[in-house]
């Protein structure tokens, strides 16, 4: 079965003087539905992709299509209402002035009429569970809880696509967490949703569709999460860390011990250990 | 003698107030010399609100907070013993630039707090409000860029136009351009990756060998498995306890610490509850830990 | 931590939190003027304001307005008072009760003294009306209000909503920017700056240090900010709907009457007393039409 593409890249080249490219010809494709991460450390381009699939950066050379719609000046408009994005400083995204306001900004844009927009946004803060917050103001909030917000806003827009560009860099460990699982039901109520979460976090990696990593301006492997991580010494040498799942794995793999791959949770691997 | 010692602090935002909010309370415990000592706790926690008494920018509302001779409170009768005691001056308690001296602070994204035009002259701006002479604060300024990992080629360029790292790391290099005896670190490494992460730790520990007293307060539990070598656990503005941090994640109440635990330290907690009692406790790494409960499984069959 | 903000918006639900902003907007304005309308001479003066006074201290209590607050933003007016005193003890004028004479050119009189309280009260009252409207309407609700008034202008292609949006947007911020400031001092602080201290140069010298690293941050989060509004589709030449709208009832009405009631009497008097004089002479004359 040929699955329906959404995004796809092609030979995306961008510099921001002539001479030094940041983004060496990238290309891969996203199919409706997935939940691709894409990491990489600093300055493997990662953060410049995500600028340029939003258009907030304009590619030196190659193609973006969304939906097979060319990413340009004249499609921006069309396809902003496709794609929604949550920034990685939660203040610097809360817009309204309570939790309410800010979710409905989007809708506001939109002109969707007042009555509809009410059941809307409160729809919406109850999916992210914030429902019970929504005449509190921003500095009465959690990173994790401003977050949660700005994700409502965009699913309040029923879009296609959602990209999350390092949405959990600044939060404490239980904001992570949250957003972490947030992500999955999210994906779980909508599987036609797509979503690209951009990211260091490996082990939010390992949980998603595929993964795609970058290094040096260039897509380094771009597979299931099982066989990106395969080799732990490979991953070092791009400085990067493997999932702990799979650390594990492999120290019971070099014993014989070989855990089936649907088991991605360290709780799952230890029942599965004490049968 | 410890070096620091916190003595039943508390610590009151708008006392009298229906916001009123106890960010510490009644906290005493000691910090001794040289220690790389990490302070954990929910956010929430009053963490930073302990930190910020240790060179004056708060002062306890009870209590006092003392680092080596230097006194920092704001409890009027501590301020009326001291002095009817005449052990300390009133002057002396209300002057915190030779305690600021001492105790290096760096905050969240510290790359705030440049402002100069050039990253030598933000390092020197530090030492030279301590005292130090245009020499001496220069180089001084030179030793800790080079400690840093920045060279020469950085010192007449604007502070603005680096990199968030190098940034970060010219904020460090400025608090510790002032040779301070204490270096507090809240949170140094948010919004960076990994590998930022990791050459800011590297950076703090390299500092911490050089005989600097550490305090780091993180929400990142690697940070205090790997490079502290006490921690203090901070819960609902109370005190719950200083250990080694192996002995803290091998606690069997873990959870009541409300601590996001690392997950080898899960992984080991799910054995302990299945029955493998004895064998894994003195498994500290991963591959010990396989190594018992794979033996462990070929003995079963 | 919470920053404790002057006149910051206290979520209580009295009667002048539940009124229309439009109309607190318009009420607030009324009272100003008429808090600064000339009444004759100082007895009316002083009757006219200890009635505002009342009914304003009263609006204070049934808004839970807090005083302690109130009153510490006061503090900053002693400084304004006595350099008032000191500025009419130097250049008096002309009065009719005498303190005391020094020589025949340099008389101190009462009038001053009594002229230097007439503008203290009336500043005072206009803080406190100030600190009603920002204490029980949620600065949002004043853009609303704000908005609304400005709608007549649309006419004219003025950018309502724009405006409207960028000062919500800033009153939005202002809480954000205080804890970042706060966060920066105390960086500075560390660094061995001390604030308080110093004189002129150096006081400027430690101020740069704060100021320079506030305006990066600021220009790195309106960067942030208009990346992200554009992301959820702003644009400042389309219509938006609105979220929340404004409802007039029958309590606005007849706070609306109860306000317009005073402000005609106060105004009548303000006329009346310029016509006629003193407080006694107006009275009479308003018994004279009775009797007539």
């Amino acid at each position: 079965m040929e699955k329906e593409k959404i995004i796809e890249v092609k030979d995306l080249i961008f510099g921001y003087e002539k001479d030094s490219t940041i983004l060496k010809c990238i290309s891969f494709d996203i199919f409706k539905g997935e939940y691709v991460t894409l990491i990489g450390h600093n300055g493997s381009g990662k953060s410049t992709l995500a600028k340029l699939l939003s258009y907030i950066l304009e590619p030196t050379s190659g193609k973006v299509y969304i939906e097979g719609q060319e990413l340009n000046e004249k499609s921006i408009k069309d396809i902003r209402s496709k794609i929604g994005i949550v920034f990685q400083n939660p203040d610097n995204q809360f817009i309204g002035s309570t939790v309410e306001d800010d979710i409905a900004f989007g809708l506001e844009n939109r002109n969707i009429k007042q009555d509809v927009m009410k059941k809307t946004v409160l729809e919406f803060a109850k999916k992210v569970g914030m429902d019970k917050f929504l005449n509190k103001e921003p500095e009465e909030l959690s990173g994790g809880q401003k977050q949660r917000v700005a994700i409502a806003g965009i699913l309040a827009l029923n879009l296609k696509i959602i990209i999350f560009d390092e949405a959990t860099s600044m939060l404490d460990p239980e904001g992570v967490e949250e957003i972490r699982k947030l992500i999955l039901n999210m994906k779980e109520e909508n599987p036609e949703l797509t979503v690209i979460s951009i990211t260091h976090d490996i082990e939010e990696a390992y949980l998603s569709d595929r993964v795609i990593i970058l290094n040096d301006g260039k897509v380094y492997k771009n597979d299931i999460p099982e066989n990106v991580f395969k080799d732990e010494e490979e991953m070092r040498k791009i400085d990067l860390d493997i999932p702990f799942v799979l650390k594990i794995k492999n120290e019971l793999a070099a014993r014989n011990i070989i855990i089936p791959r649907e088991i991605k949770t360290i709780e799952g691997v230890a029942n599965y250990l004490c049968q | 003698m410890s070096m620091i010692e916190f003595h039943h602090i508390s610590f009151v935002y708008n006392k009298k107030d229906p916001n009123r909010y106890d960010a510490i309370n009644d906290i005493n415990f000691n910090i001794e010399e040289n220690d790389f000592v990490a302070l954990v706790g929910k956010t929430g926690s009053g963490k930073s609100t302990l930190v910020q008494t240790l060179n004056g920018l708060l002062l306890p509302s009870k209590g006092y907070t003392k680092v080596k001779d230097f006194i920092v409170t704001g409890d009027k009768e501590v301020i009326k013993k001291l002095v009817k005691e005449k052990k300390y001056k009133k002057k002396e308690l209300k002057n915190f630039s030779k305690l600021r001296k001492e105790v290096g602070m760096v905050f969240q994204f510290p790359e705030y707090q440049l402002f100069s035009e050039t990253v030598l002259k933000d390092v020197m701006f530090g030492p030279k409000n301590f005292g130090f002479s245009e020499k001496e604060a220069e180089e001084r300024a030179k030793e800790c860029l080079t400690k840093v990992g920045l060279d020469e080629s950085y010192y007449s360029r604007s502070p603005f136009e680096l990199s968030g790292g190098e940034k970060r790391r010219v904020a460090i290099a400025g608090i510790i351009a002032s040779n301070p005896s204490f270096l507090v670190l809240d949170e140094p490494t948010v919004g960076l990756d990994p590998n930022g992460r990791k050459e800011i730790l590297n950076l703090v520990k390299k500092i911490h060998e050089e005989g600097t007293t550490i305090i780091i307060v993180t929400h990142d539990m690697e940070t205090v498995m790997n490079y502290a070598n006490k921690v203090i656990v901070l819960k609902d503005s109370k005190y719950l306890g200083m250990m080694k941090p192996s002995e803290l994640f091998n606690k069997d109440d873990i959870e009541s610490f409300s601590l996001e635990v690392p997950p080898f330290y899960k992984f080991k907690r799910l054995f302990k509850e299945k029955g493998y009692k004895k064998d894994i406790k003195e498994a500290n790494d991963l591959t010990s830990l396989i190594d018992v409960i794979s033996s462990n499984k070929e003995n079963n069959k | 931590m919470r920053s404790d903000i002057l006149g910051k918006y206290t979520p209580y639900n009295s009667i002048v939190h539940r009124l229309d902003p439009r109309f607190k907007f318009f009420a607030l304005i009324l009272l100003m003027v008429i808090v600064f309308l000339p009444f004759g001479n100082y007895t009316n003066r002083f009757i006219v304001l200890g009635i505002l006074s009342l009914i304003i201290g009263i609006i204070m209590i049934v808004g839970k307005v807090s005083f302690k607050s109130f009153f510490r933003s006061l503090s900053s007016l002693w400084l304004m008072f006595i350099f008032l005193l000191i500025f009419m003890f130097f250049i008096p004028t002309k009065g009719e009760y005498p303190i005391y004479s020094f020589n025949e050119n340099y008389t101190l009189y009462w009038d001053n003294l009594l002229q230097v309280l007439h503008i203290i009260i009336r500043l005072v009252l206009m803080i406190a009306l100030t600190i009603i409207l920002t204490s029980t309407t949620l600065p949002m609700d004043i853009t609303y209000a704000l908005d609304w008034y400005l709608t007549p202008l649309k006419v004219v292609k003025f950018p309502t909503q724009v405006v409207s949006l960028t000062i919500s947007l800033a009153l939005r911020f202002i809480p954000t920017l205080l804890n970042e400031a706060n966060r920066i001092m105390n960086a500075q602080k560390s660094r061995g700056v001390d604030y308080n201290r110093g004189f002129f140069v150096a006081k400027i010298k430690s101020i740069t240090t704060l100021i320079i690293p506030l305006l990066v941050s600021c220009f790195s989060r309106s960067d942030e900010l208009a990346i992200a509004m554009e992301a959820r589709g702003y644009d400042p030449y389309k219509t938006r709907s609105r979220y929340k709208s404004l409802h007039f009832t029958y309590k606005d009405l007849l706070a609306l009457l109860f306000i317009i009631l005073v402000a005609g009497l106060v105004i009548t008097f303000s006329i009346l007393s310029s016509t006629i004089g003193g407080f006694d002479d107006v009275i009479n004359f308003i018994w004279g039409i009775k009797t007539i």
